[in-house]
């Protein structure tokens, strides 16, 4: 058995990168469903999960990434908003 | 003059002696939402409620600027119950504002992780901030900041005595190796060889970690939960809105067995002796001749209340004196009021003036009643009563039981 080719390689690293943004914001969403009916009206898609990831393959960093696409689609409040942006600032580790 | 150089000397040692950080204090209601929100996204109970905390007793050592002006005693340390997240109205801790705001956020996720202590107070922190980090990654580096500002203003093991330097050197140990990656299992496995247990009272605050009470607050709910639902519903109905004191602060507070007799104790005052606030007293307060306005004062004073069943409380009485119907919306009289005869079924006779029907104008009449002269009805209905009367008199079989004084 041996390290896998340069190509294969590259391949691999990219997907467990996305491994580990899918997880990321999976526990993302899974504290900010617990708020749903009592801080939400609404609660946290998958579609909206996917358009964060999407925002971040195209180069936007993650907490700007789970603002725009997260925070900003649950609420137009801004104390709401500021509250949700703490979360999403707890739940994103740039090392993990 | 006295009270005035008194009020100045207070001012000056309060300021000198406080070892907070005014400018830089961050208040519970400017982060309350955050707190809230992330305390539930971490996990923690939907029906906790987040309540400012009241002041209570600490230790660790006070420096004789405290000491001359009785501060350093009393701080409102962060608890967690099954009910309520108490945490400081205030935070000053630190000198970095940003410093004192994380602490909020990170005193909210570590309540959410705290589950029902394995071991004592300092191991059942460290397994709750390593939970907290494991479910907020995002908070491990201004954990780091708080625990080494925290540490920075430990005392000296080595200026303590007795117990108290055997909890400050393993609180700072701990501290120490919370900054370490998977610190909560290293912990566990180096404590298990000492094992003494830890008494948070006998070290300084440590701000970073908060007290949990689950089981025991569970079980006083448990307790009192049927009774204490009965009183506040049957005093919700008939307490008046705005008489009484309203305050959100979380107090500590134990069950008393009132063990006194029937008729209260007897009050009188000593001369010699300084009267003040300390335990559960029964005493006789039917008759007191004012109420005491300033009961959140007293409490806050009072280390822990002691709350017993039994007697009345002082909302019921203010209750009484409330609601009473009020003179302003009675109706205004006019006159004396008609004379008229009554039947006196005893002597089975008519006594003539005996009886007065009084008229009365409302004091705010209706819409459709204004403009309407109704003292001609009167009149006339005055008129008809009383030649009924005469007719009954004259004929006797059918005398009216009562013409009552109608109004």
């Amino acid at each position: 058995m041996d390290y896998p080719v340069p190509r294969s390689s590259a391949a691999s690293s990219a997907n467990s990168a996305l491994a580990r943004l899918a997880t990321r914001l999976v526990k993302l969403a899974s504290a900010l469903r617990r708020l749903t009916d009592q801080d939400l009206e609404e609660t946290v898609s998958t579609r909206l999960l996917v358009v964060a990831a999407r925002l971040v393959a195209s180069g936007l960093p993650e907490l700007a990434a789970g603002r725009v696409a997260i925070v900003d689609a649950l609420t137009d409040d801004a104390e709401t908003a500021a509250a949700l942006n703490e979360v999403v600032l707890a739940a994103f580790h740039p090392g993990d | 003059m006295e009270e005035w150089v008194g009020e100045r000397w207070h001012r000056f040692i309060t300021r000198a002696a406080d070892a907070s950080h005014p400018r830089a204090a961050v208040a519970l209601d400017e982060v309350a939402r955050a707190v809230e929100m992330l305390f539930r996204a971490a996990g923690g109970d939907r029906l906790v409620r987040v309540v400012p905390a009241v002041a209570q007793k600490i230790g660790g050592p006070r420096g004789w600027l405290q000491r001359v002006a009785g501060q350093g005693e009393r701080a409102a340390l962060s608890t967690l119950d099954a009910e309520t997240l108490a945490l400081p109205p205030v935070l000053a801790v630190f000198d970095d504002a940003a410093l004192n705001r994380d602490l909020y956020l990170w005193l909210a996720a570590l309540s959410a992780c705290h589950v029902e202590a394995e071991g004592d107070w300092i191991t059942a922190n460290l397994n709750a901030s390593a939970q907290a980090l494991r479910h907020f990654p995002g908070l491990r580096a201004r954990y780091r900041r708080l625990a080494q500002a925290q540490l920075a203003r430990r005392p000296q093991p080595a200026r303590l005595r007795g117990p108290a330097e055997a909890t400050e050197r393993a609180v700072q140990q701990a501290l120490r190796a919370s900054l370490a990656p998977d610190f909560a299992a290293s912990w566990r496995s180096g404590r298990a060889a000492d094992g003494a247990p830890a008494s948070p009272d006998t070290v300084a605050p440590v701000w970073i970690w908060l007290h949990a009470h689950l089981q025991d607050a569970s079980d006083s709910i448990a307790a009192c939960a049927d009774q204490t639902r009965a009183e506040d519903s049957k005093d919700q109905k008939k307490r008046p809105e705005g008489r009484t004191q309203q305050d959100s602060k979380r107090r500590r507070a134990q069950h008393s067995q009132d063990t006194s007799n029937k008729n209260g104790l007897v009050m009188f005052f000593r001369a010699e002796s300084i009267l003040s606030w300390a335990e559960f007293v029964r005493v006789n307060r039917t008759s007191d001749d004012e109420d005491n306005q300033d009961a959140s004062q007293v409490a806050d004073d009072m280390e822990q209340l002691a709350i017993a069943k039994g007697g009345e409380t002082l909302a019921a009485r203010v209750r009484f004196d409330l609601d009473l119907p009020s003179a302003s919306a009675d109706d205004l009289p006019v006159g004396e009021g008609e004379p008229l005869p009554e039947w006196d079924y005893k002597r089975g006779a008519l006594l003539p003036d005996r009886c007065r029907a009084q008229r009365l104008r409302a004091r705010h009449p209706l819409p459709d009643a204004e403009g309407t002269d109704a003292a001609p009805a009167v009149a006339e209905l005055t008129t008809r009563l009383k030649g009924t009367s005469r007719a009954a008199a004259a004929s006797r079989p059918c005398a009216p039981r009562r013409a009552g004084s109608t109004a």
